[in-house]
């Protein structure tokens, strides 16, 4: 429980820091008047005594110039800061910016037709993907992949009646088709690290490179035979929707490609 | 939005003429506190250049509904006298008269008279429990209000004033016992 004096006492230390007199407090409690006055006038005394203290204006001033050339380098502290954040920012957005253009390029010219801007990029990524097939199997593989799109884009183009389109595109089927020089395609490549670290003599190796290097010729001849059949049937329906003066040039380009897959499966069947 | 408010959140958003306003508004007030605490010029003066390069490095994070600036502000001082005597556990008080600076030096007796007076009140001061001597400094030396100098030592309103009324009767005890 607060005392009473104690609770008169800051009542009238209150009052006084507003500017009433000791003595005008004492009137409105006479009956604590005796107890209150010393305590006043020593609060009274110490608030006195600190406006007495001084401080000194040079060291004011200089402390304020200070804290004025602390403030202006925390500043530029901050800008520096803001500056290379802000570089940095830029930097990083500009390298997504130009990754998503590069990737949205990339899927979008997937899809490219021989007519179309993207078209360049399409056929410069088939190319890096030629470059950096593993081993000759996989540039086999790929070769095939790109003589299907070939011909699914000279569907498209037999629609458009593009004809030179189709002749040009005949002629990059056969590239791809000529690619696969069998003869120079080592079958057991993908095996190659392991027999190395095998024993040369034993008879096991040889046979198991014999059954790998049949299933090798035996897979590839399978692909090219699906690929051959789907690209060719293909070109047969756009040969029955085609414009009549595109005819000859599309039954030309089938036949060559007839003659094109014929001649790598029979190389491969010889494998 | 008050005066006061307004130039504190300049200051907060690095208006350097607003945080020289808050500088001019409360040198006297924190080199008197921290003078009431420590009695000596030289360490008060180091000490209130402490608390403004701190509030200065600070006063970007200062958020109003924490506490009212002023109860931020001595903070960082009451923080800084600790940490002094924490630092220094016994004071080496330079004489009063050697260094004082006072308000009109043109009365040589009325100097020495007031002199007298602040030594004999710091060495009282100097004499109270810890939590008085923080209550006087502050509501006599900063001349904070209750409710602020309550802020600043995060205790309540009602603890500030028991402890400002004890402070005051033993100060008052010990004066009239040194006459």
């Amino acid at each position: 429980m607060v005392d009473k004096t104690e609770e008169i006492f800051n009542n009238c230390l209150e009052q006084m820091f507003q500017g009433l007199s000791i003595d005008e407090c004492l009137k409105t409690y006479p009956d604590q008047s005796t107890e209150l006055e010393p305590l006043l006038r020593t609060s009274l005394a110490l608030s006195r005594n600190s406006l007495d203290i001084q401080t000194d204006s040079q060291f004011k001033a200089k402390l304020k110039a200070r804290l004025q050339v602390v403030s202006e380098n925390k500043e530029h502290k901050a800008a520096w800061f803001f500056g290379c954040y802000k570089r940095l920012a830029i930097t990083m957005v500009s390298v997504i910016v130009v990754c998503i253009i590069a990737v949205g390029t990339f899927f979008t010219s997937s899809n490219a037709l021989p007519d179309e801007t993207l078209y360049p990029v399409k056929l410069t990524v088939e190319r890096l993907r030629l470059t950096f097939a593993l081993s000759d199997i996989d540039k086999v593989k790929v070769n095939v992949q790109f003589a299907e799109r070939r011909a699914n884009e000279m569907v498209e183009m037999a629609l458009q009646g593009e004809s030179d389109k189709i002749t040009t595109l005949a002629t990059q089927i056969a590239a791809h088709l000529d690619n696969i020089n069998i003869s120079e395609v080592d079958l057991t490549a993908q095996d190659e690290t392991a027999r190395l670290l095998l024993p040369a003599e034993l008879p096991q190796t040889a046979v198991m490179e014999a059954t790998d290097q049949e299933k090798s010729v035996g897979d590839l001849e399978e692909m090219l035979n699906q690929s051959r059949e789907e690209t060719l049937n293909a070109l047969q329906a756009a040969l029955i929707t085609a414009p009549e003066s595109l005819k000859p040039i599309l039954e030309q380009a089938i036949e060559n490609m007839i003659k094109d897959y014929g001649e790598v499966i029979s190389i491969i069947g010889t494998a | 939005m008050s005066i006061e408010k307004d130039i504190v959140e300049r200051a907060v958003k690095g208006d350097r003429d607003a945080f020289a306003q808050l500088y001019e508004k409360h040198f006297d007030r924190i080199y008197r506190y921290i003078y009431f605490r420590l009695g000596s010029k030289t360490v008060t003066e180091d000490l209130t250049q402490d608390v403004f390069l701190k509030a200065l490095e600070a006063i970007g994070s200062f958020k109003w509904r924490h506490s009212p600036f002023a109860a931020w502000l001595y903070r960082i001082a009451h923080n800084q006298v600790v940490d002094y005597f924490r630092k220094h556990s016994k004071v080496e008080k330079v004489p009063l008269e050697d260094e004082m600076e006072l308000a009109d030096k043109s009365d040589t007796a009325s100097v020495a008279e007031n002199e007298l007076e602040i030594e004999r009140m710091i060495a009282g001061i100097d004499k109270l429990t810890p939590s008085q001597k923080d209550v006087i400094s502050l509501r006599f030396g900063a001349q904070l209000t209750i409710a602020e100098a309550a802020k600043t030592l995060g205790k309540n309103e009602g603890t500030v004033k028991a402890l400002q009324y004890n402070g005051v009767l033993a100060l008052k005890k010990m004066l009239l016992a040194g006459e």
